[in-house]
């Protein structure tokens, strides 16, 4: 079970690195690629999603352009990809069931997997562990923000 | 910083989507907020970001009336613009609007409700993002981010052609067209019909703009579209106006028609003994504000669906409610004909959906 932060009711997994800025998260796999996802608060702002759109498998990214579009009953908008690189696997049961992003937003709700093309800089540039948590105090209690959770959440 | 206002008059239907999706492309860490006012200049049908757009809207009907249809890169549904409105567009920095959506909408409507309300219109806010009156909807919103720029737009209707809305979309048959176009007129509201006559446009954009100002606290300060914005609205009308762009895969599949945020229609289709039945309704809330039944096969008694239509109107779409009003109606229910259980099957499975529609 992976050590988790409740911040004013919004979940941070300690173990993955997140983008604060961009509300995104990354964890590296034993193969070399990552997965990437919304973290807790980007799904509670969002609200309900009801289509998510990601880019195709092979798709070549640079950090910072979008991923995916995601659509609420109330607003859309894109997910921007944290590291350079290219969409290896896109999660189906996304396109199927866009409320496992609501769900799930950090193990069955992720988008895609990234081939990176250079990881260790990009992962210097996010944050992880206890300077997430911090991050996203800050950022949380600045902002006051708060993550809208649905029955059957179980991140 | 001030906010900038562009009134950019009245401009074509295009330029009407595009306007707010250039000044998002241009938009730069210097560039200051900006609220554009408009009218679009000639009628056209807008599709949200990621519906498909056959089988939303009749396009054959759009281009017999000359109605061009665009695909906006901000969500929702399918909206019909034209001269009798006054689109209003904010295109903000993420850190200028608040970050829950529900709070920014809250704060896009204040200006629109303060400025009906200084009109005698009593509207008012109902979450997520509809402004009605006495559960009519008068304005519509929505919101998205397009590159570095956060959007709100809505608009206030002067005057609405609901004969046309209910011709523009695409209907599995005509008793869902006119189920819907009923749920229109009922449900859909306009300064002409609120007040008799429609307030004159330029002061509806003085009061709007004052409220607007005094919601944000900011001065707001006249100014015109930049070359580098001008270009990039160019640049997304030759973009939007591509079939590909039209007709781009879609993705969002709602199981109903959305009236406003409370009323939507459903249809479903019962397989019983002596045939099939389809029944069409319009729910608001949870409840039962319309119902027609079309069925595959005689029914014994005249009348009788239609009283049981009756019946079931204003009734919740609960099994025990629905029971009641079925047993009500007296509808004749014997040996080769409808079961009683069919008809509530009948009732219950075309409202079905309406327990899949997420609402915030």
């Amino acid at each position: 079970m992976a050590e988790r932060e409740d911040i004013h009711g919004c979940i941070v997994h300690k173990e993955l690195h997140y983008s604060v800025e961009d509300h995104t998260w990354v964890r590296p796999n034993d193969d070399g690629t990552v997965t990437v996802g919304m973290t807790d608060i980007a799904q509670g702002l969002a609200g309900p999603i009801l289509h998510a759109r990601i880019k195709k498998v092979g798709t070549v990214r640079k950090k910072g352009r979008p991923i995916a579009t995601v659509e609420s009953s109330k607003w859309v908008g894109p997910v921007k990809l944290p590291v350079d690189g290219t969409i290896a696997v896109v999660n189906e049961t996304v396109a199927s069931d866009p409320q496992v992003i609501n769900r799930s937003p950090y193990t069955k709700g992720w988008l895609v997997r990234i081939q990176p093309d250079n990881l260790d800089e990009d992962l210097a540039q996010m944050v992880t562990g206890q300077a997430a948590v911090d991050a996203y105090r800050e950022r949380i209690e600045t902002e006051g923000l708060t993550c809208a959770h649905v029955a059957d959440f179980e991140d | 910083m001030p906010i900038r206002v562009v009134d950019a008059g009245e401009v074509s239907g295009l330029r009407s989507q595009a306007a707010y999706h250039g000044v998002a492309r241009a938009f730069e860490p210097t560039t200051p907020n900006t609220i554009v006012v408009l009218t679009p200049g000639d009628a056209h049908v807008c599709i949200g970001f990621h519906q498909r757009v056959a089988g939303e809207v009749d396009l054959a009907y759009c281009r017999r009336e000359g109605l061009p249809v665009v695909r906006r890169e901000i969500g929702g549904g399918t909206v019909l613009l034209d001269r009798d409105q006054l689109f209003v567009q904010w295109i903000f920095h993420p850190s200028s609007l608040p970050r829950q959506i529900g709070q920014r909408f809250a704060l896009f409507t204040a200006p629109m409700i303060a400025a009906f309300r200084e009109f005698g219109i009593r509207a008012e806010y109902v979450p997520a993002n509809d402004v009605q009156v006495d559960g009519r909807k008068i304005s519509g919103t929505g919101a998205g981010a397009v590159c570095e720029a956060e959007i709100v737009v809505g608009n206030f209707l002067f005057d609405f052609d609901h004969e046309r809305m209910a011709r523009v979309l695409d209907f599995p048959d005509d008793t869902f067209r006119r189920n819907y176009r009923e749920g229109l007129y009922r449900y859909m509201t306009t300064m002409r019909r609120e007040l008799g006559k429609a307030p004159g446009r330029e002061r509806v954009k003085s009061v709007y703009l004052k409220y607007c100002a005094e919601a944000l606290g900011e001065t707001l300060v006249s100014g015109e579209f930049s070359a580098r914005e001008l270009e990039a609205m160019e640049a997304t009308e030759s973009r939007f106006a591509t079939r590909e762009w039209l007709h781009r895969e879609g993705g969002l599949e709602r199981p109903g028609r959305k009236i406003h945020a409370d009323v939507w229609v459903y249809q479903g289709t019962e397989s019983t003994a002596p045939g099939n039945i389809r029944t069409t309704v319009r729910l608001r809330h949870d409840t039962i504000d319309a119902i027609t039944f079309d069925c595959a096969f005689p029914v014994q008694e005249s009348g009788a669906l239609r009283r049981l239509e009756s019946e079931l109107r204003h009734v919740r779409l609960a099994h025990e409610p629905v029971a009641a009003a079925v047993d009500r109606s007296k509808i004749h229910l014997g040996p080769g004909g409808l079961d009683r259980g069919d008809v509530i099957r009948a009732v219950l499975g075309a409202g079905a959906p309406a327990s899949s529609i997420v609402h915030p």
